[in-house]
């Protein structure tokens, strides 16, 4: 039992590393542009498309095809951000039509791979081979993902500690009227801020992809899980994002180990559900930017 | 030196500053006085780019009209905003850092610092932490890190004790004699008119007098309108 129960704890992470990553990506664009970007599922959603691409069609190496996601994938947000982010949000209720505009645009490209590429799993190869820790076995990829997770959380934090640029976003999120009293090019820390997003869920989605394989609708299921982690972990906070995301992916894994399967996920709304009624602004609500 | 000519200043369909012409020379403070409403924030935020506007803004004879706000902070502008708006969840150099536009960043912190002894004992605080008071300093402090041509100050004075207001006033004393053009926007007239050279009275978006700061404070209208004598 307490096998089953580690096993599945360690799955969970892994998948909750993920949902960490597409919503700290997600938050961070509600925190910086106050708007809500619903096609960033479909950028986690392409991300592990081009991983699928490139390795098993282009025949590249894994950590190429990583690099290969994150340079398409980027290139396509920042399509979106010039078709459906830029030009919608001066207008009169731009941020809810930014919410619109974007479905609109998950729709698109989620309709789009699914009539190309058909709606069957594909899989990816990743890092091959596993670790044992006595009754436990982890994938290398399953490592890969939760080492990758960590570093590319710690590299965020020390960009947005440590540098100006990321002190920058961090000052247009503290106060954007502040932020063009001092002459921060606003604009500029916006499309900063959504390309960056957009690199965060492509590496998630190529990471994701060898673990749970790739299918046209995993960005419809990451972007309302990652909601979810958004509205529990606080509107707009970072620390909120990564630390409900991965509880989420553990209790996700653990309820689908004792539930009929599809409960876990179930339990996550039931959560959100929750959390609006007794804590609508979230768990991290009021910590720093 | 700042020139405005033919300013208007809209907010949708409602026209808060019309047709305002205003020149404040190399080394000048000038002070706009007028009644909460009047249109002396409004001014402030069109020279900067932050309000719909029409007309001219002219910065040493370089029009600044049509560039977005952080290349006019570029061209020498800077504003202590109404309210501070200090970035509260940032440390007090942080804040610094954030109004540095280009230049040997630790002299100019320092030179900051000096100006204001009360920051170098907060310099690691969370701004959101001070003191109104203390908050005020570092916002005028933050807009003095660009080293800019035109320093405007939007209500500086409201809601500080005496003895801040007090330093308020010597500071742009100070900043006068190094070439500075102040521009100082404040609902208390005693002390705008005290601390600038020029004023010009603003009701409703229209400028109603303007002169001397020291003629307009002996003038018994503005005295009865602004001064409460």
């Amino acid at each position: 039992m307490l096998e089953l129960l580690l096993q599945q704890a360690v799955n969970g992470l892994t998948q909750g590393m993920a949902y960490a990553l597409v919503a700290l990506g997600l938050t961070m664009i509600f925190g910086v542009l106050h708007i809500i970007n619903f096609s960033h599922g479909e950028l986690y959603m392409l991300g592990g498309l081009m991983a699928v691409v490139a390795t098993t069609m282009l025949g590249l190496p894994y950590g190429l095809a990583l690099v290969l996601a994150v340079v398409a994938v980027v290139a396509i947000a920042a399509l979106v951000d010039l078709v459906a982010v830029r030009p919608v949000l001066p207008t009169k209720d731009g941020p809810s039509t930014v919410l619109l505009s974007t479905f609109a645009v998950s729709l698109l490209l989620h309709q789009s791979v699914l009539s190309t590429w058909g709606p069957n799993p594909s899989r990816v190869e990743g890092l091959a081979g596993s670790l044992s820790l006595g009754p436990i076995v982890i994938t290398n990829h399953r490592l890969l993902v939760l080492v990758s997770g960590v570093v590319i959380l710690l590299a965020i934090e020390y960009v947005l500690r440590r540098t100006l640029v990321g002190r920058r976003i961090r000052a247009v999120a503290q106060s954007e009227f502040a932020a063009q009293v001092v002459g921060i090019d606003v604009a500029r820390i916006r499309t900063l801020t959504f390309l960056g997003a957009a690199a965060i869920a492509a590496i998630a989605g190529a990471l994701i992809a060898p673990v749970s394989l790739f299918t046209p609708s995993m960005g419809q299921h990451a972007i309302i899980t990652a909601f979810v982690v958004v509205v529990i972990g606080g509107m707009g906070n970072a620390t909120g994002a990564v630390v409900c995301g991965l509880l989420l992916g553990l209790l996700e894994a653990l309820a689908s180990a004792f539930m009929p399967q599809d409960m876990g996920t179930a339990v996550i709304y039931a959560l959100l559900l929750i959390f609006l009624l007794i804590r609508p602004q979230g768990l991290f609500a009021g910590r720093a930017r | 030196m700042l020139e405005l000519s033919g300013l208007s200043v809209t907010y949708g369909k409602v026209r808060a500053v019309e047709d305002i012409a205003l020149t404040a020379a190399r080394g000048e403070a000038v002070a706009l006085i007028g009644a909460n409403g009047a249109g002396k924030s409004s001014i402030l935020k069109a020279i900067l780019g932050l309000a719909t506007s029409s007309g001219s803004v002219r910065v040493d004879g370089t029009e600044l009209t049509g560039r977005p706000s952080h290349a006019r902070v570029m061209r020498g502008v800077a504003l202590s905003p109404e309210g501070r708006h200090v970035f509260p969840q940032m440390s007090v150099l942080e804040n610094l850092e954030m109004g540095f536009i280009g230049g040997d960043f630790p002299a100019l912190c320092e030179d900051m610092l000096e100006l204001f002894p009360r920051l170098r004992e907060r310099s690691s605080q969370l701004a959101g932490s001070m003191s109104g008071g203390e908050q005020q300093m570092l916002a005028i402090a933050r807009a003095l890190m660009s080293r800019p041509k035109v320093l405007m100050l939007d209500e500086p004075t409201l809601g500080l004790a005496p003895i801040i207001v007090d330093q308020i006033r010597a500071l742009i004393g100070l900043l006068k004699t190094k070439g500075m053009t102040v521009l100082l926007a404040e609902q208390n007239a005693e002390m705008a008119l005290a601390a600038t050279d020029r004023a010009y009275v603003l009701e409703t978006g229209h400028i109603t007098a303007t002169g001397p700061s020291a003629k307009l404070a002996a003038d018994p209208a503005i005295r009865r309108a602004y001064l409460g004598l």
